[in-house]
C-alpha cells in the first residue's frame, strides 16, 4: 500500500515504518519515528495510527532520531457522512476485543449474571436478537446512548463484575454510541462481510527486545480493504519469548527463539511469525547426512544458533537403541560398537534395530495407547491381546501407514477377522470416532467445534458434523462370542444432523466439499482416501511430526496433534520435506525413522555450548528426555537382573511389551512414572513430569530393594563371579547402565567402596561384597544419566 | 435288533439326570478333555494317555475306525497302547474312552503316514528345543505363560512347510507360531491356518516357538506340529460340488504335485499354485475330519478331503455337496448390475470376494408363482466372511419392460433351533420368496468383512432353488449336569445309563422349504433293556427331547445308536438319520465364554448294569394322567433309594409354568410312597397335554460300581440335581352342563 486513504469520520489506518539496514535486514521503526502530517489538521497520528479529522490530502512524513525520513501521501474524504453501522462487522468484534464474549464471561454457555453472548461472537445473529429482545432490550437506550446499561457497565460507570472494559470516550466506545444512536441496525444482507484477514508483515526476524508493529487488514467480499489493526485480538503462543498488546505491537523477549502471534477477528484467524535469532556465529558445521540436516542447518544460520558437538559413540548407541527399541544396549552391543571402526556403523545399528522385533514392540506400545487399547475386565483380554498383536505385526512388517490407518478406521469384522476392530470397542460413539480420528491422524483437535466455531482455527460446526458423517454408517452386532462385537458398514445414506442448524449434512473432509457416496459404499474408505489426497497434507504431516517428537522430544508443531494456522511449525520447509519423503516412500514408517535417526541433527550431543542451553526451537542440541515409565522399568530390571512378572504373561515380559493399560493398577512403578491409561488419543496422557513420589520410589521401594538383593540378581552374580576382578565388573556395569566405561574418578570411588574392609555387627571381618554391589547398582540407577535418554 | 420299546408304566422309572440351565451337581460321569498323543502313524502303535474327569475303571478306547484298536496298559494312569492297522487311510478319527462310569465324549485322533514324535516336557527354552525331522509330526502341549520350542533342519533353498493343528482337533490352543534362526531372529510367522511356508536362505537350524495367543496352557492346549514335504491346500474352488464322483475342483495351495502358478497370492504374501483334480482322486474322509467348521455348516452335506503327494497327504479341507447342477464359476467383470452374470435356475454359482471390496452381481431367471430359496453359503463353508446381499426381483413383461420391486438387503441368519449348545445362527443369507411374475432375481453380493485385505480364499456359493420341503435332524445329548454351584455351565456331553437311569437327548429339526409337519423319532441300535420314550417333534416345532431309559438292561453296553426321524412329506414318508453333535469344551459360564460345538462321528451310548441309579421314582398307573380343568389330579408315586442317600428330598414340579409355585413334595428317608395332588383349577393349568418332571437336589455318598470287574469301596460325596422321568398329564375341559328338557 503506497497511499493512505481514509474515508469517513471513523476511518483509520495503522502505518508501518520499516527501515532497511545495511546488512539487508529490516527493522520496524513505527514507534521510534516522529510522524507528522502536512497540512496539519486533516489527520491525527498516534503511535502510527492515522485517524481522519477533515477532508483533504497531504503527506505524512516519518523522521527517525538520526534524521532519516520517509513519507507517504494521504487523502481524507467523506468525513461528514456517516455510514450505517454493521453490527457483525463493527460491533461484535469490539465485544471480542474487550473480552465481553470470552468463554470465561458472557460467552460461556450459561452467560454471566444473566447476560449471554455467543462465544467470541461466532453467532452474531443470535447476539443481535438477544441484545434487542432479551428483557425487552433493557440494556440499550438509543435516545441517550451513553446512558445505556451496555456502555455504563462496560465502561465501569456502573458496578460491573468484569470491571471497566472500554474507556468512556474511546474510539470503540464511540463506535457503540454511534450504533445505538443509529437505532441499533443489524446491517443489510448486501453489506460486505469479511472474507479473510491478512497480517503484515506475516513474518519477521526480530532482535531480542525489539518491537514490531503489525497491521491487520480485512479483505471484504466487495473487494474493499479495511484496517482492523486496533479491532483484532492478539495472542502470543509463548509469552516467554514475546508479548503482543491490543494495538498489534509485538515486543520480543530477551531470549532467542521462534514466536507466533495469533490474530483473530470475527471467525477468521491468522498468524504473525518471528524469529529472534541468537546471533552467534555459525561456523564449522558438521557434515549433513540428509535433507533433514539441510533445513535444520539453514535455520541455525538464520537464527545464529551454533549447534553442539556431535555425540560420541557411547551416547549415540544408547540413545538410538532407547529411541528405536525402548531398551538399554547390552554389554556386548556396546563393546562391539565401540570397537567397530567402520564409518557407517551408526547407520548399520539403525538398520539392525529396524529389522528387530523390539522396534515393533516399542512402537506398538506407543500406538496401543493412542488407539485406546484398554481393558476393563478379564473378558476383554482376548481383544486387547489381539489388537496389540495386530499393531505389532503391522509395524514389524512395515505395513504402509495409510494401509495401517485404513485397516483401523475401516475395520470390518470381529477380533478374528479384523483385530483392529477393537478400536471401535473403546472409541464407541460416532463423536469419539471422529474426534479421535481427527486428532490422531490429522493432528486436528475438533472438540471445540462441536458447539461453536473453533476458537483458534477455521473449523465450523458444519465442518465438525460433516466430518462426523464419515462414521454415520458404522454398525455393530454381537459376534457370537460373549462380550465381543463385529463392526461393519450398514448400507444407507451417510449423514448426520448438525445440532445447531438441525439439518442433515453429508460427509466432507475438513475444508472440502461434501462427497457423493453411494449407500452401499463404506464412507470410512472415502475418509481415508480423502486424508491421503487432502492438499493440506495433514495426514502425512501429523505422522512425521509425531515421529519427530518421538526422537527429539518436541515436534516441529507442538503439541504434536494441534495443527492449526495459529500454531505454525518451527521449520515449515522441513515439515513439508518430511511429508514429501513419507509419501514418496509409500508411507514407509521405517524409512522415516531411518531418515531421522541417521541425520546429523539427531546425532548432536545434549551438552550445550555457550549459546544453546535454552534452545527449544532450533534443535541445536539433543534435548534429554526422561525414560518413559515402561522403558525405565525395563532398564532397571536389565541393570539389576530382575525379571518382571506381569499377571497372565510370560515371566520376564518387558513392560514395553505390555498389551494394554490394565497392568498399571497392579504396578505402582508404571503408574507413578506416568504410563498412560489408554483413555485418550493424545500422547499427552503420558506424564513425563518429575515428582517427589518417583524419586522416593526409586530410592526406597521395597520391591526394588528386594530385587537388588535377590540371590539371582546382578549383585549376587557379581559377588559370586570369581572370574573377573572388580575393575572389570565395574566396567561392565557402566557399559550396561550408560554404554560407556567409567571415568577414572568413578572407577576409583567404586573400587574403593568395594575393597574397603567390612565387619559384621560384632566387629569380625565379613564379606559384604554382594551388599556393596547392591549399593553401587542402586546408586547408578538413581543417577540422571541413567534416568534420562541424553 | 431291538427297536423302540414304548416306555412302560409300572416299570421302575428312575430319575433322570438332566443337564438343564438350573442343574447344580452331577453323579460321576466320565468325560475326556484330551488324549495324548493325539495321533499315530499308519501301521504303528503308540502309548496314549487320557485326561479328563471320572475316568475310573478304564476298560478301553474305542475308535471310529475298526482298524484302530487299543488295550489298557495302566488303568490308574489311563494309559493305552493304540495300534493302527496298515490299511487305515490317513485321516482324523474319533476316540472315546470307556470305563466304569461310561463312554466319554469323543476327541479327534489323527492317523497319518508321518513319523510321530512325542514331545517331552521341559522344552520351554531355545536350548531345550525338540528336534523334528522332515515328514514328521510332533504332539505337544502348550505351557501356560511360556512358549515351547522345537527345531528343524534348514537346507538352503528347500521349502519348509510347518503346520500347527489345534482347534480343529478340539484343542483350546489358539497358537502363535514363530520361526526363528539359531540366534533367535525371527524368520516367519504362522498364518491363521497355523502354516509357516518358508524357504531358508542358508543351511542351518531353525527354531519353532509356539505359545497360546492368550498365554494359556495345560493338557487341553494340545497341538500337532507337522514338518511335511507334502502338499498344503489353502482353499478349493468351487467350494461346493454337485457330486463326489464326477466333479472336478481346483486346489490352491503350496507344494501341489503337478501344479502350475495360479497368479494369486495368499494373505501371507506368498504365491499360490493351482491344481485341478477329479474329486474322486482325493482321499475322502468323514466330517468333521480335522477341519474347523462353524456349527452352521451342518445344513450342508459334504466331505473332508486330502490331496496325496506320494505317501504324504495334505491337510484336510471341506468340500460341500449340493446335488443338482454343477456350480457355475463366477466370471470376472460382473461388478455392476448391467454386467450381472446370468445363472440358470435352479442353479448355483461359486465365486470369491476378491479383491478387497469386491462386488459380484448375478441374475437368476424366475417364473411366476414359483417359490424359491435364495441362499449364500460362505461363513458356513468355514470362511471368515460376512456376506451382504442385496436382492431385487424384477418382473419382465412380454415386451421386455422391466418392473423392479424394491431391493431387499440381507445380513445374517438369526434362526437358531440348536440353542446355546449348538448355535447355528450365522452370517450367511437365506431368503424365501414367491415370484409375482416372470423375470429374474438380481443378486449383488459383497463381503462386509472384506474391506481392506486381498484374500483369494474368501469363497462363497450363491444358490437359487425352487422350494423343496424336507428336514434334517441333529442329536445333541444333554446328559452331564453342571458342576455344583455353577448355573451357567455347559458340560461335555455323554449318554451313559446306569441301571434304571433315564437320560434326555435333544433332537433338533432343521426344517427345509415349507415343511412344518410332525416328525416321529425312533432309535436304531438300542441294546436290550433300553427303551425310548415316545418322541415326536410336533408340527411347526423345532426340537423335542428324546428320553432313553435303561429299564432292565440285559448287559453292559458301549456302542453307537442312531436316532431316526420319519415324517410324511407330500405323499411319501421320508426318513432322516440325525447327525450327532458334540460340545467341544466345558464352559464355566456361557455368558462369559463362547460355546464351541461340532458334528461328531456317532451317537455313542454306554450302559453299566453294575451301577444303579441312587433314587428311583416310579409312577403308579399309566399315563397320561387325566383330570378336568376345574378339578384335581392325583398321581401316586413310589420311591426307592439305593445307597447312602438318607436326607429328606424335596421335589419340585418342573416343566409346567403354571406349577412353578406348586408346593414341594417332601419325601423322608424311609418313605416309599407319596401322592402328588394337583389342584388344576387353583393353578389354572390350561386344557391340553402337558409333560413335567419332578426335580430335586440330592445329597449323599455315591458308591462306585465295580472297577475292571472288581468290587471297590470307593465312595464320593455328591450333591446332584436329579429329574424324574417325564410324567404326562392331560387336562380336559369341563363338560358342558346338560340342557334341561322343556
Amino acid at each position: 500500500m503506497n497511499r493512505v486513504t481514509l474515508k469517513g469520520a471513523d476511518a483509520r489506518q495503522q502505518l508501518l515504518v520499516v527501515q532497511t539496514l545495511g546488512d539487508g535486514s529490516v527493522a520496524d521503526q513505527t514507534r521510534e519515528v516522529a510522524l507528522t502530517a502536512e497540512p496539519a489538521g486533516l489527520v491525527r497520528i498516534t503511535d502510527g495510527l492515522v485517524e481522519s479529522l477533515a477532508n483533504g490530502s497531504g503527506v505524512i512524513t516519518a523522521r527517525n532520531p538520526t534524521g532519516e525520513t520517509a513519507s507517504i501521501p494521504f487523502e481524507v474524504n467523506a468525513v461528514s457522512s456517516e455510514k450505517p453501522v454493521n453490527f457483525h462487522n463493527s460491533i461484535v468484534p469490539l465485544f471480542t476485543k474487550h473480552g465481553c464474549n470470552s468463554g470465561g464471561c458472557h460467552g460461556k454457555a450459561s452467560g454471566q449474571n444473566g447476560f449471554k453472548l455467543s462465544l467470541l461472537g461466532f453467532e452474531p445473529q443470535e447476539d443481535y436478537e438477544y441484545l434487542l429482545r432479551e428483557a425487552r432490550g433493557r440494556r440499550m437506550f438509543p435516545a441517550a446512548p451513553e446512558r445505556s446499561l451496555l456502555l455504563l457497565k462496560a465502561s465501569g460507570q456502573l458496578p460491573h463484575g468484569g470491571g471497566s472494559r472500554i474507556d468512556a470516550g474511546s474510539f470503540d466506545y464511540k463506535a457503540i454510541v454511534k450504533w445505538l444512536r443509529q437505532g441499533m441496525p443489524y446491517g443489510k444482507p448486501s453489506d460486505p462481510s469479511v472474507e479473510a484477514i491478512e497480517v503484515h508483515p506475516p513474518e519477521r526476524i526480530m532482535k531480542p527486545d525489539a518491537r514490531q508493529q503489525l497491521v491487520v487488514l480485512a479483505r471484504m467480499t466487495d473487494g474493499s480493504v479495511e484496517d482492523i489493526t486496533h479491532s483484532a485480538v492478539y495472542e502470543a503462543n509463548n509469552r516467554e519469548y514475546a508479548e503482543a498488546d491490543n494495538t498489534g505491537l509485538v515486543t520480543a523477549g530477551g531470549d532467542s527463539g521462534e514466536i507466533a502471534v495469533m490474530v483473530r477477528y470475527q471467525d477468521k484467524a491468522s498468524v504473525f511469525r518471528a524469529s529472534i535469532p541468537f546471533g552467534a556465529p555459525v561456523d564449522n558445521l558438521p557434515a549433513g547426512r540428509n535433507f533433514v540436516d539441510d533445513f535444520i542447518f539453514a535455520k541455525w544460520k538464520q537464527a545464529g544458533m551454533p549447534p553442539s558437538e556431535m555425540a560420541g559413540d557411547s551416547t549415540y548407541l544408547r540413545r538410538v537403541i532407547l529411541d528405536i527399541a525402548g531398551r538399554l544396549p547390552t554389554v556386548a552391543e556396546v563393546k562391539s560398537f565401540l570397537d567397530d571402526p567402520a564409518p557407517d556403523k551408526r547407520q548399520r545399528v539403525v538398520e539392525r534395530l529396524l529389522r528387530s522385533e523390539e522396534y515393533a514392540e516399542y512402537f506398538a506400545n506407543k500406538w496401543s495407547a493412542l488407539l485406546r487399547n484398554k481393558r476393563a475386565n478379564g473378558a476383554q483380554l482376548r481383544t486387547t491381546l489381539a489388537f496389540y498383536d495386530w499393531i505389532k505385526e503391522s509395524l514389524y512388517n512395515n505395513k504402509p501407514y495409510d494401509q495401517f490407518v485404513r485397516e483401523i478406521l475401516a475395520a470390518s469384522g470381529g477380533i478374528d477377522q479384523s483385530p483392529a476392530s477393537a478400536w471401535f470397542k473403546q472409541v464407541s460413539s460416532q463423536q469419539a470416532q471422529m474426534e479421535d480420528a481427527a486428532q490422531l491422524f490429522l493432528g486436528t483437535r475438533l472438540k471445540c467445534a462441536q458447539c461453536h466455531h473453533h476458537p483458534f482455527e477455521k473449523w465450523s460446526q458444519n465442518d465438525y458434523y460433516r466430518f462426523m458423517a464419515f462414521f454415520s454408517r458404522v454398525s455393530k452386532a454381537p459376534s457370537g462370542r460373549p462380550g465381543e462385537e463385529i463392526v461393519f458398514h450398514r448400507a444407507g445414506v451417510a449423514q448426520v444432523t448438525n445440532k445447531k442448524t438441525n439439518k442433515p449434512v453429508k460427509p466432507a473432509g475438513l475444508g472440502s466439499g461434501e462427497l457423493k457416496i453411494a449407500p452401499v459404499d463404506d464412507p470410512r474408505h472415502r475418509l481415508v482416501d480423502w486424508m491421503r489426497e487432502d492438499p493440506s497434507r495433514l495426514f502425512s504431516k501429523t505422522l512425521v511430526n509425531r515421529y519427530w517428537k518421538h526422537f527429539f522430544g518436541r515436534g516441529l508443531v507442538d503439541p504434536e496433534d494441534d495443527f492449526r494456522s495459529t500454531n505454525p511449525p518451527t521449520h515449515p520447509g522441513l515439515l513439508d520435506a518430511l511429508a514429501d519423503h513419507f509419501e514418496k516412500t509409500g508411507y514407509d514408517l521405517k524409512s522415516l525413522v531411518r531418515v531421522i535417526a541417521t541425520s546429523t541433527t539427531y546425532q548432536l550431543s545434549s551438552v550445550p555450548n555457550g549459546h544453546n542451553a535454552k534452545d527449544m526451537h532450533y534443535f541445536s542440541r539433543f534435548q534429554p528426555k526422561r525414560l518413559t515409565a515402561e522403558v525405565l522399568y525395563d532398564s532397571l530390571n536389565d541393570l539389576i537382573l530382575a525379571r518382571s512378572n506381569f499377571g497372565g504373561l510370560p515371566v520376564g515380559t518387558r513392560a514395553v511389551c505390555l498389551p494394554d493399560n490394565s497392568y498399571n493398577s497392579s504396578n505402582y512403578f508404571l503408574s507413578v512414572f506416568g504410563r498412560p491409561d489408554s483413555s485418550s488419543a493424545c500422547e499427552c496422557e503420558r506424564s513425563q513430569e518429575a515428582s517427589l513420589a518417583q524419586s522416593l520410589h526409586l530410592f526406597n521401594a521395597k520391591n526394588i530393594h528386594e530385587q537388588l538383593a535377590h540371590k539371582d540378581g546382578r549383585a549376587a552374580r557379581l559377588a559370586a563371579d570369581k572370574g573377573q576382578d572388580h575393575a572389570a565388573k565395574i566396567n561392565s556395569l557402566y557399559y550396561r547402565a550408560f554404554a560407556r566405561l567409567p571415568r577414572r574418578e568413578e572407577a576409583d570411588v567404586a573400587l574403593a567402596y568395594l575393597t574397603r574392609e567390612a565387619t559384621d555387627k560384632e566387629g569380625k571381618p565379613a564379606d559384604k561384597t554382594k551388599e556393596r554391589y547392591e549399593d553401587i547398582l542402586w546408586a547408578l540407577a538413581n543417577t540422571k544419566e541413567f534416568l534420562f535418554n541424553h | 435288533m431291538n427297536l423302540i420299546r414304548l416306555f412302560r408304566r409300572g416299570a421302575v422309572v428312575p430319575l433322570i439326570y438332566l443337564a438343564v440351565a438350573q442343574a447344580i451337581g452331577q453323579l460321576p460321569t466320565a468325560r475326556m478333555t484330551a488324549i495324548f498323543p493325539m495321533g499315530c502313524q499308519i501301521g504303528a502303535e503308540v502309548e496314549v494317555q487320557v485326561h479328563g474327569a471320572d475316568l475310573d475303571g478304564a476298560t478301553g478306547l474305542q475308535f471310529s475306525h475298526p482298524g484302530i484298536s487299543a488295550e489298557v496298559t495302566n488303568v490308574g494312569e489311563r494309559k493305552f497302547k493304540v495300534r493302527v492297522a496298515g490299511g487305515v487311510p490317513a485321516g482324523v478319527y474319533e476316540a472315546r474312552f470307556a470305563g466304569a462310569l461310561g463312554f466319554t465324549n469323543s476327541r479327534p485322533f489323527v492317523v497319518s503316514s508321518l513319523v510321530e514324535v512325542l514331545s517331552p516336557d521341559g522344552n520351554t527354552t531355545r536350548e531345550t528345543a525338540i528336534s523334528l525331522g522332515v515328514n514328521s509330526v510332533i504332539n505337544g502341549t502348550a505351557v501356560s505363560r511360556q512358549p515351547v520350542w522345537f527345531k528343524v533342519a534348514a537346507i538352503k533353498g528347500q521349502r519348509l512347510l510347518l503346520r500347527v493343528s489345534a482347534a480343529a482337533l478340539d484343542s483350546r490352543l489358539n497358537p502363535v507360531v514363530l520361526l526363528r534362526d539359531s540366534d533367535g531372529e525371527r524368520l516367519a510367522r504362522g498364518n491363521d491356518a497355523g502354516l509357516i511356508d518358508y524357504t531358508p536362505a542358508a543351511d542351518g537350524e531353525c527354531l519353532i516357538q509356539i505359545h497360546d495367543a492368550s498365554y494359556g496352557g495345560g493338557t487341553e492346549y494340545f497341538f500337532r506340529l507337522e514338518n511335511s514335504a507334502g502338499p498344503h491346500v489353502d482353499f478349493v474352488s468351487p467350494p461346493v460340488v454337485s457330486s463326489f464322483t464326477g466333479s472336478e475342483v481346483t486346489l490352491y495351495g503350496r507344494n501341489l504335485p503337478g501344479s502350475k502358478p495360479s497368479g494369486l497370492k495368499a494373505v501371507d504374501g506368498l504365491s499360490l499354485e493351482q491344481l485341478t483334480v477329479k474329486i474322486s482322486e482325493l482321499i475322502h474322509g468323514d466330517r468333521p475330519g480335522g477341519v474347523l467348521l462353524p456349527a452352521a455348516t451342518v445344513v450342508l452335506d459334504g466331505g473332508v478331503f486330502r490331496l496325496a503327494k506320494g505317501k504324504i497327504a495334505s491337510n484336510p479341507f471341506f468340500v460341500g455337496l449340493i446335488e443338482g447342477k454343477s456350480p457355475a464359476i463366477e466370471q470376472g467383470d460382473n461388478e455392476t448390475a448391467d454386467r450381472a452374470q446370468t445363472i440358470p435356475t435352479p442353479g448355483l454359482v461359486a465365486g470369491r470376494f476378491f479383491p478387497a471390496r469386491d462386488v459380484d452381481c448375478f441374475r437368476f431367471p424366475i417364473k411366476k408363482d414359483e417359490v424359491y430359496w435364495l441362499e449364500v453359503f460362505s461363513q458356513r463353508l468355514g470362511k471368515k466372511t460376512n456376506p451382504y446381499v442385496t436382492a431385487q426381483l424384477i418382473g419382465v413383461a412380454k415386451d421386455g419392460k422391466e418392473s423392479p420391486e424394491p431391493a431387499k438387503e440381507f445380513y445374517e441368519i438369526k434362526d437358531n433351533p440348536g440353542g446355546r449348545e449348538f448355535n447355528i445362527a450365522n452370517r450367511d443369507v437365506s431368503w424365501r420368496f414367491q415370484a409375482k411374475s416372470d423375470g429374474y432375481c438380481r443378486v449383488i453380493a459383497r463381503d462386509l468383512f472384506n474391506q481392506v485385505e486381498d484374500d483369494p480364499g474368501r469363497g462363497y456359493v450363491v444358490t437359487l432353488n425352487r422350494e423343496r420341503p424336507g428336514f434334517r435332524l441333529l442329536a445333541h445329548p444333554r446328559t452331564v449336569p453342571s458342576a455344583l454351584g455353577s448355573t451357567k455351565a455347559i458340560e461335555l456331553m455323554v449318554t451313559h445309563l446306569r441301571k434304571g437311569t433315564t437320560l434326555p437327548v435333544q433332537i433338533i429339526a432343521l426344517r427345509e422349504g415349507d415343511f412344518n409337519g410332525p416328525i416321529r423319532i425312533s432309535i436304531e441300535g438300542l441294546p436290550e433293556g433300553v427303551n425310548l420314550h415316545p418322541c415326536e417333534i410336533r408340527a411347526r416345532q423345532k426340537s423335542a427331547t428324546a428320553f432313553l431309559t435303561a429299564t432292565e438292561p440285559a448287559a453292559s453296553f458301549t456302542g453307537n445308536i442312531r436316532f431316526v426321524g420319519k415324517a410324511v412329506i407330500g405323499d411319501r414318508e421320508v426318513a432322516q438319520v440325525a447327525r450327532p453333535t458334540a460340545t467341544v469344551h466345558r464352559v464355566g459360564d456361557y455368558d462369559k465364554e463362547p460355546v464351541f460345538s461340532r458334528l461328531a462321528k456317532g451317537s455313542a451310548l454306554s450302559v453299566n448294569v453294575d451301577d444303579t441309579e441312587p433314587i428311583q421314582v416310579t409312577v403308579v398307573g399309566d399315563d397320561p394322567f387325566t383330570g378336568l380343568i376345574n378339578g384335581k389330579l392325583t398321581i401316586p408315586l413310589k420311591f426307592k433309594r439305593t445307597g447312602e442317600y438318607n436326607e429328606k428330598i424335596n421335589f419340585k414340579v418342573y416343566g409346567i409354568s403354571q406349577l412353578q409355585k406348586f408346593p414341594e413334595l417332601a419325601v423322608n428317608k424311609d418313605q416309599t410312597e407319596a401322592s402328588l395332588e394337583i389342584d388344576l383349577a387353583k393353578f389354572k393349568v390350561p386344557a391340553g397335554q402337558h409333560t413335567f418332571q419332578l426335580a430335586a437336589t440330592i445329597k449323599g455318598k455315591y458308591q462306585f460300581p465295580p472297577l475292571n470287574g472288581k468290587k471297590t469301596d470307593k465312595k464320593k460325596d455328591v450333591t446332584f440335581q436329579s429329574f424324574s422321568p417325564p410324567i404326562v398329564v392331560e387336562v380336559k375341559p369341563a363338560p358342558e352342563p346338560a340342557k334341561k328338557k322343556k
